[in-house]
């Protein structure tokens, strides 16, 4: 164990820049804090400087560093008001309200995005589009991914018209022939 | 796929592109012309064709009217004695009018020999008749897996009076299949020679097969001056003849299949070709959604 004290001057930890830090040769133990690079120093016959930052505000709570009290009103477990770069996100073991997780699944062959909600992983909808299929009689507009998901809307009338060029299906009802009666008034005027 | 063009004003020593179209569309689909899954334009236009199909020239060819309205892009074989339109696999054909095409030679299997999975769309077919010997057995269209969807029929027939097989869509072997959907088939008796008339009937499920499927939904059928003797035939009994929300007048319909009405259809003025259904027509609304 080694002793921390005051050093030659009294002073409990030296407060300097690092280069005037360096430059002082202090008791053995000696606490320095180097306000330009913002890094903690012990004298142990030589300079040691810390390798963590050690940034003075008492509001924020770092990434990685183990808190031993609430300073700011927030517990270990938080990270807040900070932006993650470059980070991925994986397998999830944890099962709580609000894990994410990106997995494989075997039976669809794809990567799924899963969100843990309701006691259970649910699949997140991604790469949604809508299309409207011309060469398709049953009218509707359909949200398609991949293709075990296809959610169409049905809308009455539809994509696919008749030799007239009048919709084949108009308000869920459908003529015999090939020339359905134009039911529906679009635009115009008496 | 390649995208070629035939033109009222085109030649068939041209090369077939859109500023140097082709005239005749059975030039175009001939083998050193195009090829299976190759796109033919027709341009607006009557055209007055002057050469006949070479069999098996519709194999795999998609065929368009560039405006999509056969009213349009019409196609005139008349005085042409027409070879055997043929396709082996998977035509399609959009929106082109195809009128007096009466062969009266070469093999049997329809005007057309429509033989696996072609979807014929918005076209007109006028006077499509095979109207002696071995044409006549085929019906106007020999098919199978032919899907016919917004399609006109008007004075098409195909009969041999020697033989009771004639029929439009006409089918044999087993498997063979086909739909006829939200399709309008009309013909005046007084138009047909009588010695062609009798043995007729829109559907002919001919000798060859005991599993074949003919499926018409949505469908209008008009006869004028006379009354068909039956609109379906099957021979021997072999297969299945499915009507749904269709209306068959005067077709010689006598079953009571769901949907299926008699009734006059009220078309505007079928005798001058106006198909379109005045309001008071039971047709309207009452198809079946497909």
């Amino acid at each position: 164990m080694k002793y921390i004290g005051p050093d030659s001057d009294g002073t409990g930890v030296t407060v300097d820049t690092r280069e005037n830090i360096l430059a002082t040769t202090p008791q053995q133990g000696a606490l320095a804090y180097a306000t330009d690079v913002q890094r903690l120093l012990t004298y142990d016959g030589g300079w040691q400087e810390s390798s963590a930052l050690m940034i003075p505000r008492s509001g924020a709570v770092d990434i990685g560093v183990e808190q031993a009290s609430n300073l700011a009103g927030y517990g270990v477990d938080y990270i807040t008001d900070k932006r993650l770069s470059n980070v991925s996100i994986g397998s999830n073991a944890d099962t709580e309200l609000g894990g994410v997780r990106v997995v494989f699944s075997e039976s669809l062959g794809r990567n799924l995005t899963q969100v843990y909600l309701d006691g259970a992983w649910q699949t997140v909808l991604t790469g949604v589009n809508i299309q409207t299929d011309a060469a398709e009689r049953v009218p509707d507009i359909e949200f398609t991914d991949f293709s075990p998901w296809v959610l169409s809307l049905i809308t009455g009338n539809s994509d696919a018209t008749d030799i007239n060029g009048v919709p084949v299906i108009q308000n869920m009802k459908i003529d015999m022939g090939a020339y359905s009666a134009p039911l529906v008034i679009d635009g115009g005027s008496f | 796929m390649a995208t070629f063009y035939i033109a009222p004003d085109g030649d068939d020593d041209n090369d077939g592109s859109e500023a140097s179209p082709w005239f005749n569309l059975f030039y175009a689909t001939g083998s050193a012309q195009t090829n299976t899954s190759d796109t033919i334009i027709v341009k607006d236009g009557t055209y007055a064709q002057t050469v006949g199909a070479d069999g098996d020239s519709l194999v795999n060819r998609y065929i368009k009217s560039q405006s999509l309205n056969p009213k349009a892009a019409i196609l005139d074989f008349d005085g042409l004695n027409t070879q055997r339109i043929g396709s082996d696999s998977g035509a399609k054909i959009e929106g082109i009018k195809f009128q007096n095409m009466n062969p009266t030679n070469g093999s049997s299997r329809g005007v057309f020999n429509f033989f696996n999975g072609e979807y014929i769309k918005d076209c007109i077919f006028e006077r499509v008749s095979g109207t002696d010997g071995p044409r006549g057995r085929g019906g106007s269209f020999h098919t199978c897996g032919t899907r016919f969807e917004s399609c006109v029929f008007i004075d098409c027939w195909s009969s041999s009076p020697s033989a009771f097989d004639g029929g439009i869509f006409s089918t044999t072997n087993d498997g063979f299949d086909f739909e006829v959907v939200n399709c309008t088939i009309y013909f005046n008796a007084n138009d047909i020679p009588a010695e062609y008339f009798l043995p007729f009937a829109i559907i002919h499920l001919g000798d060859g097969g005991s599993n074949r499927t003919a499926t018409v939904s949505n469908t209008v059928t008009l006869v004028d001056g006379a009354s068909l003797g039956t609109f379906a035939e099957i021979r021997n009994g072999n297969g299945t003849v499915n009507v749904t929300n269709s209306c068959l007048h005067n077709a010689g319909y006598t079953g009571s299949e769901a949907g299926v009405i008699t009734t006059d259809p009220l078309f505007v003025d079928a005798s001058n070709s106006d198909f379109r259904l005045r309001p008071a027509s039971p047709c309207i609304g009452t198809g079946g959604l497909t």
